[in-house]
């Protein structure tokens, strides 16, 4: 009986570095402020690695960085650009405006262009003239300022959602009124987190618990933020960006 | 390159207050190419059953006349129309007939069964494509859109919609999912089915 | 080695015939009644029933497939008419079901008349002639529509040999039947003197005294107008005896059975 395996094609192993670690970010901007939010599930495969791991970061008091895709990329890609803001903070004694922030995590992507970060970057906040801003990354560095994106793992589920009820596309306004450009902080947090609660409906790596990040322009009051439950205020300097964080749970299953 | 992509094109049912609502693009393509605008994937089974067959084009043709011979044969036989529950029944076994050689497509049906007091009860169900049955009681989605379709479904499905906001529900659903498919779109139409008829309309959508 | 018990039923007798054949033939002689018209505007089939009695449950819904013992819908183009032996009749009328939708699978269109009725009699011949099986008992009558040929009116018998009618009768009493159509029939005829010559002719060959719903069964092939497409319509009693009342035909309480004292 001849041996049955050596009639088999040649096979091969080797170590996959990467791994995915699930997972749903989303950023939206608005006129004067930008939302930031990320659930806090990390799994691999069928197995849940912890139902808290943040994936949403403060930068500086105007940028927030959610990233998603390999957990171990994505958290020391944030120590390197926080490591990077330092740098720039000590040599021009100022935080780094939004867009600068943007252009560089291009260069970081780009530098690691054949071995990359498998990682997808959102960076939310406000830019130097004030205006929400959201900035969105495909792990090379390829780069675009959007009102609104959603990552990782629902990307799929959340992105059309987002598609009718932010650019309202497929919608035609009543006559003589049209649709607004920008939709204010309460209605945004309610369309964050019941995009959430839909995408832990429907995918199995999306649930355990959400966080939201909310930057809000220079001189912006605290209209729409008004007794929303469990707030919390992670503002450092006193330049005028503040950034607060508001945690709510998700489905456990 | 999988056979279930070969073709592209979407299917969705939802269920409403004693109204069914399915929809589907109306894109035919070979891989990215288009071909037609204009391929039906959703017929008539009875007066009040349609059933959708997004997948492999050749197997929607055929799979829609094979239901057709057996429909037909069942009606004259029972001398009554089928029952939405039976005809999913007839889709699963068809499928299941073919087990180590499917057909490629996973048919979705929504139909209105009647009750004994004369009412009516939505029934929606989807299948694989071979023919593992999902009785729903929210929405079902099939097609190379499907996971788009779930996202927004479940955001935007409320239960006990009247047929006109079921209709404006179902038809957001669809087209905003497939503008974010690529093997999707090209026009959609959409059944509305009620205990006294059945409304479809062509919608305006992106033809890109 | 069973010799005696080895010699086919379908053999020639030594005068060249087949007997099996005429004895089905016998059986259908005692069969209830079917009779055919074909009109410029449709097809008219009547039969009589033999199985009647007040213990008969008859509360089936019925006008989809036909719910009698003689009349059945075969497709939506054609209806179909049996004389002889019930269980026979039921398979071929499922084997003709069956080759309709064969035929609509593949081709995408309604099978033609007389497709059908071929498709019928080649089985019904092959019964004839191999298997040591003996014939089916059964006359059938094809009322149809096709774009081709329009209205037609088939009639196949036990050996599997047919032939196109303008108006026809098997089953008992056929002799009569026919005489009367060939001298009442008249070309270019519409449905509804086709609906009249056909009560007339029943009335005058059944062995009941009075048309009744009980012991008669009614199908019309027409056009759709609008649609122009075949539209068969089998009877319900209903409809029956409200056709009889409308062709002065229907029982008066004269004629009503003695009431048990």
């Amino acid at each position: 009986m001849p041996d049955m395996t050596s009639l088999a094609h040649p096979q091969q192993r080797s170590f996959n570095p990467y791994s995915e670690n699930g997972g749903t970010i989303l950023a939206i901007a608005g006129a004067d402020f930008s939302v930031i939010a990320g659930d806090t599930r990390q799994s691999e495969g069928y197995s849940i690695q912890t139902r808290y791991a943040p994936k949403v970061f403060r930068l500086t008091d105007r940028a927030v960085l959610a990233v998603n895709g390999f957990a171990a990329d994505g958290n020391m890609f944030v120590k390197k650009v926080k490591q990077r803001l330092e740098w720039y903070r000590h040599a021009h004694s100022k935080d780094m405006p939004l867009r600068a922030i943007a252009r560089l995590i291009q260069t970081m992507l780009y530098a690691r262009r054949f071995f990359p970060y498998y990682v997808y970057n959102i960076l939310g906040g406000i830019e130097e003239d004030g205006t929400g801003a959201v900035y969105s990354f495909d792990p090379v560095g390829s780069y675009e300022r959007e009102a609104c994106r959603a990552a990782g793992a629902a990307q799929s589920l959340v992105q059309p959602f987002l598609d009718n009820q932010i650019y309202f596309k497929n919608q035609t306004p009543a006559l003589g009124t049209s649709h607004p450009a920008h939709l204010p902080l309460p209605t945004v947090l309610s369309i964050v987190i019941d995009s959430f609660t839909s995408a832990t409906e429907r995918h199995i790596e999306v649930g355990d618990g959400l966080e939201m990040y909310v930057v809000l322009a220079k001189g912006r009051n605290l209209q729409g933020l008004e007794g929303v439950r469990g707030m919390q205020e992670l503002t450092v300097t006193d330049d005028g960006e503040r950034v607060f964080v508001v945690r709510r749970d998700l489905k456990k299953d | 390159m999988s056979i279930m992509e070969y073709n592209g094109g979407s299917v969705i049912a939802m269920v409403g207050k004693d109204c069914v609502a399915i929809a589907s693009d109306l894109r035919l393509g070979n891989q990215a190419l288009s071909i037609s605008s204009n391929f039906q994937k959703v017929f008539p089974v009875t007066d009040r059953i349609y059933v959708g067959l997004p997948g492999l084009g050749t197997d929607v043709t055929t799979l829609r006349e094979r239901f057709r011979y057996r429909i037909n044969m069942y009606t004259i036989k029972e001398e009554r129309e089928i029952e939405p529950e039976t005809f999913a029944h007839l889709v699963s076994s068809t499928l299941y007939e073919h087990r180590f050689g499917p057909y490629f497509i996973e048919p979705v049906i929504a139909g209105l069964s009647k009750t004994p007091s004369g009412g009516v009860k939505p029934l929606i169900a989807a299948a694989d494509l071979i023919g593992c049955l999902n009785f729903a009681k929210d929405f079902v989605v099939a097609g190379t859109a499907s996971t788009k379709l779930l996202g927004v479904a479940e955001g935007l499905w409320e239960p006990d919609l009247e047929p006109e906001d079921l209709f404006e529900t179902i038809s957001q659903t669809l087209l905003n999912s497939v503008d974010r498919d690529a093997f999707s779109g090209w026009g959609a139409v959409v059944h509305v089915i009620t205990k006294d008829s059945i409304i479809s309309r062509t919608l305006k959508g992106r033809m890109d | 080695m069973a010799r005696r018990y080895d010699s086919r039923t379908t053999i020639f007798s030594p005068e060249g015939r087949l007997y099996q054949i005429e004895y089905a033939m016998e059986a259908i002689s005692h069969a209830g009644t079917v009779l055919g018209v074909l009109a410029k505007d449709g097809v008219v089939l009547a039969a009589e029933k033999k199985v009647t009695g007040k213990l008969l449950d008859l509360s089936g819904e019925g006008g989809y497939g036909g719910s009698g013992e003689k009349i059945f819908l075969l497709n939506s183009n054609v209806i179909g008419g049996v004389a002889g032996l019930t269980s026979d009749a039921n398979s071929l009328v499922n084997y003709a079901r069956t080759a309709a939708q064969q035929h609509l699978l593949s081709y995408n269109e309604d099978i033609p008349v007389e497709l059908l009725a071929q498709r019928l009699c080649d089985m019904k011949q092959g019964y004839t002639q191999y298997g040591g099986l003996r014939p089916f008992g059964v006359s059938l009558l094809y009322a149809g529509y096709d774009p081709h040929y329009q209205f037609q009116l088939y009639h196949s018998d036990p050996s599997g040999n047919y032939s196109g009618w303008k108006a026809t009768c098997i089953g008992a009493n056929n002799g009569t039947a026919q005489s009367l159509l060939k001298q009442e029939y008249k070309d270019d005829i519409l449905v509804k003197d086709a609906i009249a010559l056909v009560l007339k002719v029943m009335s005058k060959t059944m062995d009941s005294t009075t048309l009744g719903s009980e012991k008669l069964e009614f199908a019309v092939l027409t056009l759709d107008e609008s649609t122009k497409q075949p539209k068969a319509k089998i009877y319900k009693p209903s409809e029956i005896d409200a056709l009889l009342r409308a062709e002065g035909l229907a029982k008066t309480d004269g004629d009503t059975e003695m009431k048990s004292a």
